[in-house]
């Protein structure tokens, strides 16, 4: 069997195709044109009417033997529309077979006898009726067409589709770009080569174009004043010429006309050959930053001047204040070393406290300004540590012996000699506690406890002292200790009303012992005391405290002392090495006694120490007693007591008593003190007034006269401009027997400097027309000039308490620098060293005949109102009161009438402005000479001329003629004893 | 709180019998800088004059009666002076006078026989010094 071909059936239109393919097939295999007819004519047939009713259906034909004849076959599976088809293929056919065979259908067969003379069934005919079969036809060849069209179609779809997508991504992104420029806070602009805009942004826009239009083809001047548009061309320019980025900062007017800061980038941009086509410029507006930074820096020169003015302040005030505390202090120091009655010196004991407790008030304010400020220097300096707190002591014991409070000190001698710090810190610290201990103990007593906590003296290394202020005050509750070091704070506000104080204190005390590195606190039960202590690190510089003396073999005796006096006493004296040590009548109970104490030495002792206090203990009768005990009578005494107790207990009593006085210690008493009476005791030690710190009466010198002292170089030179000071320096140099000339600036010193040569120049520091530094200046100048090699010695004067004063005075030249107020000791000390050549030359006053200041007044003057004349206005310039001051005053009541005239005249004839003047004149010279209430009412009449208010000026004047008479009536009397006594 | 020997006090009244016994019981009680007027007219001068911390001042004089006298005073033109403490002294309470002191910030009243319990008070209250 040979395959020819499958026709496939695509639909009843294709009939006629397949058709003429089976109608030239069957004519070729040789059927007749009728018989290749009928096959056609069938199968259009077939096709036209079945072809709808089945699908994918296809005309097999093939060549095949039946027996020795060769047929034409089709076939064709048209399902049930086979018999259908069978039918129409009868008539052309020999053989038909529908497939119907039972339920089975199979293809439908149909074959026809190829004619006899059929052509030979070769390769190559049967491929030429195959192509013939197989050739498409039209409609395929149609739908083919209209299919590649189709595709052709579908094709130019997507192309137009992606094409358009990818226009609308590039518009997208090219709005997103141009949107992100516009939005852009900075301008952006690009120019072409000859300067013209070719794009600019919105904010460019906005920035600098006036009415929002484009400036594209536009010049840079046709954008901003000529100015700004020549540098920005200047700097386009320069971008063309070298071709490299450029950034300035420019002010450039904004289209509201305001100035703003801008930070301009500007940069080439080039074609893909490289050449610079565009500048680009890209502004920055920094105002804002450029404002902000301005504040900055001014905010910083305003807190850089705030801490300035502050630390000037604080150097001001300290002047200011000292300056004349200096006056009040120095005075009452000297009125001090006068005769003076009790009285008075009560008075100026109380000058110097109060004076005093300023002073301490100002040095807290000072001190806590410094500390907030970390402006606060801590010394490092070699000091006698017992010394400072029994120095302290002594200044504490006058307060404790006022409120009848024992005052105790208690050492321990294993304490270093000497020890690295800061002494005057320390005595603050314990200034402040004991102050506030003794200020809240109204019952009992304070003590100070000071021991080694760490370490061992003389061992090298750092020791911790522990300070302690015991008291048995009100004390404190838990609460009250836990506010108590913050500033301003006092226990209860009640306790600030009834002690006063700055509250400020303890806040220092803390921060001081921060500053030392050490700690502070309290430990307190209320009602029954505090305990305040702090302990301090120390570098030890030297050996502990030991007796200069071999005090083993002495035997002491001591009498009337309380127990916890009698403990440290005993103590003391055993660490001294004083083997023997008995007590009597003291408030041990029972109270041994002498005998008693005597029986525990083992003979006689070498020492008596009596406890004078007043009411307590020992009264006179019972050293009565002891003078007449055979172990003691004429025996060595040392009385201690209060400095108020001395004087009730006087030297005369005791040799009544048949008792030898050795000395008179003051209450706290002094460790090396005790040990030093007992060696003098022993006769191993001479008494030295340092030792027992007795008061001598003060010596006075007499200063030589002023030429002398030039001759020998020993002539002081002051340069000082405040009269109080230059009274102050006039009473102590001359108490101190030292010749000087005062100078009241430096100009003048600088002339008297050339006149004559002096031993020392005394300078203080602020002074007009010519400041102690200028001073010092010219005069190391001078020295430098005349290279003979001689140097005047220079202290500073100064109110400045400021750490750094020291340094500037010797960066100054200066040889030193003394504080105001000025200390009398210190004083003498800084003159004795600078100049050791006057001392000689100086004389001690031989005491005068005692004086009564009350009889020394002038005795029998009238009775004064002080409100109407005060003479005391006059004594600045005369001193006290006398007949020369009396002849003054008496002038100036004679010009007074006229004056007096010449005032109601102008006033009179409404000549306020001479009325004014002599009003003015008059208070003036009024009050210079001490007529208080009629200077004053000159005043009045001056300030109401002022004011413009004649009627009131009119009222004021119509009472002095009531003012006159009684200035009269006061002064003529009083100057008219004065003048008679002469 | 200034001190009572510091204290200036002025009495203005015209019979000298009673101005001697309240000279007396002012220094009694310390006061020692004190001055006295016979009528308002005097007594403004020496208002002008001293400045005093305190008037006591009688209502009926001639020719410058109390009234007149608080009146010129406390339109004076000078605070110091035209805001000094007055306390009247009266015999008796008439009310048109009780008002116009008032309106005239007096600063209190004491009716005649005085004590120096009244004065005492006065002082105390006006000057807050304790006595």
């Amino acid at each position: 069997m040979i395959n020819l071909a499958t026709i496939p059936i695509p639909g009843p239109e294709s009939f006629a195709e397949i058709r003429g393919k089976i109608f030239s097939v069957s004519r070729n295999l040789g059927y007749s044109e009728v018989e290749a007819g009928r096959f056609a004519t069938a199968w259009s047939l077939i096709i036209r009417d079945h072809a709808g009713n089945f699908k994918d259906a296809a005309i097999a034909l093939e060549l095949s033997a039946v027996g020795a004849e060769e047929h034409l076959v089709f076939r064709l599976d048209a399902g049930e529309a086979n018999a259908a088809c069978a039918r129409q293929l009868i008539h052309c056919c020999d053989t038909v077979d529908a497939g119907n065979h039972g339920d089975a259908f199979g293809p439908m067969v149909a074959s026809k006898k190829l004619p006899p003379l059929h052509p030979a069934l070769n390769d190559a005919f049967l491929d030429v009726q195959r192509d013939i079969l197989t050739a498409k036809s039209i409609f395929e060849l149609t739908a083919e067409l209209a299919r590649k069209n189709q595709e052709l179609e579908d094709h130019q779809e997507d192309l137009e589709r992606t094409i358009a997508e990818r226009t609308a991504k590039l518009s997208e992104s090219e709005m997103r770009f141009k949107g992100v420029v516009n939005q852009l806070p900075v301008s952006i602009a690009l120019k072409d080569r000859a300067g013209r805009y070719e794009l600019i942004n919105d904010s460019f826009r906005k920035w600098f174009v006036a009415d929002g239009s484009d400036v594209v083809g536009k010049q840079t001047s046709d954008v901003y004043p000529k100015e700004v548009a020549d540098h920005l061309v200047a700097l386009d320019r320069k971008i063309l010429e070298t071709g490299e980025l450029i950034e300035d900062e420019v002010i450039e007017p904004f289209a509201d006309g305001e100035d703003h800061t801008l930070l301009i980038t500007k940069f080439p941009i080039r074609d893909e050959k490289g050449d610079i086509v565009s500048v680009g410029s890209v502004e920055t507006d920094i105002s804002e930053r450029k404002a902000m930074e301005m504040e900055l820096v001014t905010a910083r020169e305003e807190a850089e001047q705030a801490a300035k003015t502050k630390a000037e302040f604080l150097a001001t005030m300290s002047h200011e204040i000292r300056t004349p505390m200096n006056g009040v202090m120095s005075m009452s120091e000297i009125l001090d070393q006068t005769k003076l009655t009790a009285d008075q010196r009560g008075m100026t004991k109380t000058i110097r406290q109060s004076a005093d407790a300023l002073l301490t008030v100002i040095n807290d304010i000072l001190d806590f300004s410094k500390i907030e400020a970390g402006k606060l220097d801590i010394e490092r300096i070699s000091f006698d540590l017992v010394d400072v707190i029994e120095s302290t002591a002594d200044l504490l014991a006058p307060r404790a012996e006022e409120k009848s409070l024992d005052f105790l000190v208690d050492i321990d001698p294993k304490l270093p000699n000497k020890v690295i710090g800061d002494p005057n810190r320390i005595r603050q610290l314990l200034l402040n506690l004991a102050s506030n201990a003794i200020k809240f103990t109204e019952e009992g007593g304070v003590e100070f406890r000071v021991r080694l906590t760490d370490g061992a003296a003389g061992g090298g290394q750092s020791v911790t002292v522990r300070f302690e202020i015991v008291d048995t005050g009100i004390g404190l509750t838990e609460e009250q200790r836990g506010k108590l070091f913050q500033a301003f704070t006092q226990a209860d506000t009640s306790t600030s009303r009834k002690f006063g104080g700055t509250g400020l204190g303890l806040s220092i005390c803390k921060r001081l012992c921060e500053l030392m590195d050490g700690e502070i606190d309290v430990d307190s039960v209320p009602g029954e005391g505090s305990v305040f202590w702090f302990e301090l690190p120390f570098e030890p510089d030297g050996e502990p405290l030991v007796p200069e003396h071999d005090l083993s073999d002495a035997r002491v005796l001591l009498v009337g002392y309380g127990r916890r006096e009698a403990e440290v006493l005993v103590r003391y004296l055993g660490d001294g090495g004083v083997a023997e040590c008995g007590t009597a009548l003291t408030a041990f109970s029972p109270a041994p006694s002498i005998e008693e104490a005597l029986g525990n030495l083992s003979a006689a002792p070498d020492l008596v120490f009596i406890n004078v206090k007043p009411g307590l203990h020992v009264s006179r009768s019972s050293i009565a007693q002891l003078g007449e005990i055979d172990a003691v009578g004429g025996r060595p005494v040392v009385l201690t007591a209060f400095h108020g107790a001395v004087s009730s207990l006087t030297v005369g009593d005791l040799k009544r008593e048949h008792m030898a006085l050795q000395a008179t210690l003051t209450c706290p008493v002094r460790l090396r003190r005790v040990w030093h009476m007992v060696a003098v005791a022993l006769g191993r030690a001479e008494i030295n007034d340092d030792a027992i710190g007795q008061e001598s009466e003060p010596v006075v010198y007499v200063a030589p006269d002023i030429d002398t002292a030039h001759a020998h170089e020993a002539a002081i030179l002051v340069a000082e401009d405040n009269e109080t000071n230059q009274i102050v320096i006039r009473r102590l140099l001359s108490r101190l027997g030292f010749a000087f000339d005062i100078a009241n600036n430096g100009a003048e010193a600088l002339v008297l400097y050339d006149k004559h040569s002096y031993g020392l120049l005394l300078t203080d520091f602020h002074m007009p027309e010519m400041d102690g530094f200028e001073l010092t200046a010219a005069i190391r100048a001078a020295e430098a000039a005349r290279s003979d090699g001689k140097t005047l010695p220079i202290v500073a004067l100064t109110a400045d308490a400021l750490p750094q004063t020291e340094q500037q005075c010797l960066d100054a030249g200066m040889n030193g620098y003394l504080r105001k107020p000025i200390e009398m000791a210190r004083f003498e000390a800084v003159l004795e060293a600078q100049l050791p050549h006057a001392l000689a030359l100086r004389k001690i006053e031989e005491p005068g005949p005692e004086i009564d200041p009350e009889e020394a007044a002038p005795s029998g003057a009238p009775a004064l109102d002080p409100e109407v004349f005060d003479p005391a206005q006059l004594e600045d310039a005369f001193g006290p009161f006398d007949a020369s001051a009396a002849e003054f005053v008496m002038d100036f009541l004679g010009t007074l009438e006229p004056r007096v005239a010449e005032l109601t005249d102008a006033l009179e004839q409404s000549r306020h402005k001479d009325a004014r003047d002599v009003a003015h004149a008059l208070k003036g010279s009024g009050s210079s000479v001490g007529a208080k209430r009629f200077a004053d009412l000159m005043g009045d009449i001056q300030d109401m001329l002022d004011a413009d208010d004649l009627a009131t000026a009119a009222e004021f004047a119509s009472v002095i003629p009531d003012a006159h008479d009684e200035l009269r009536a006061q002064v003529e009397p009083f100057c008219a004893h004065f003048l008679r006594g002469n | 709180m200034p001190n009572i020997e510091d204290v200036r006090i002025l009495v203005i009244e015209d019979e000298e019998f009673i101005r001697t016994i309240i000279f007396q019981i002012l220094s009694k009680l310390r006061v020692s800088k004190i001055s006295e007027a016979v009528d308002g007219g005097e007594g403004f001068r020496k208002t002008m004059l001293m400045k005093p911390d305190l008037i006591f001042c009688d209502i009926h004089m001639e020719p410058v009666n109390g009234i007149q006298f608080l009146t010129k005073l406390r339109s004076f033109n000078k605070p110091e002076i035209a805001n000094t403490p007055v306390v009247f002294l009266t015999s008796d309470t008439q009310e048109s006078n009780v008002m116009k002191a008032k309106k005239l910030k007096v600063s209190g009243y004491m009716v005649k026989p005085v004590s120096v319990n009244d004065f005492k008070k006065q002082i105390t209250r006006i000057l807050k010094i304790d006595l």
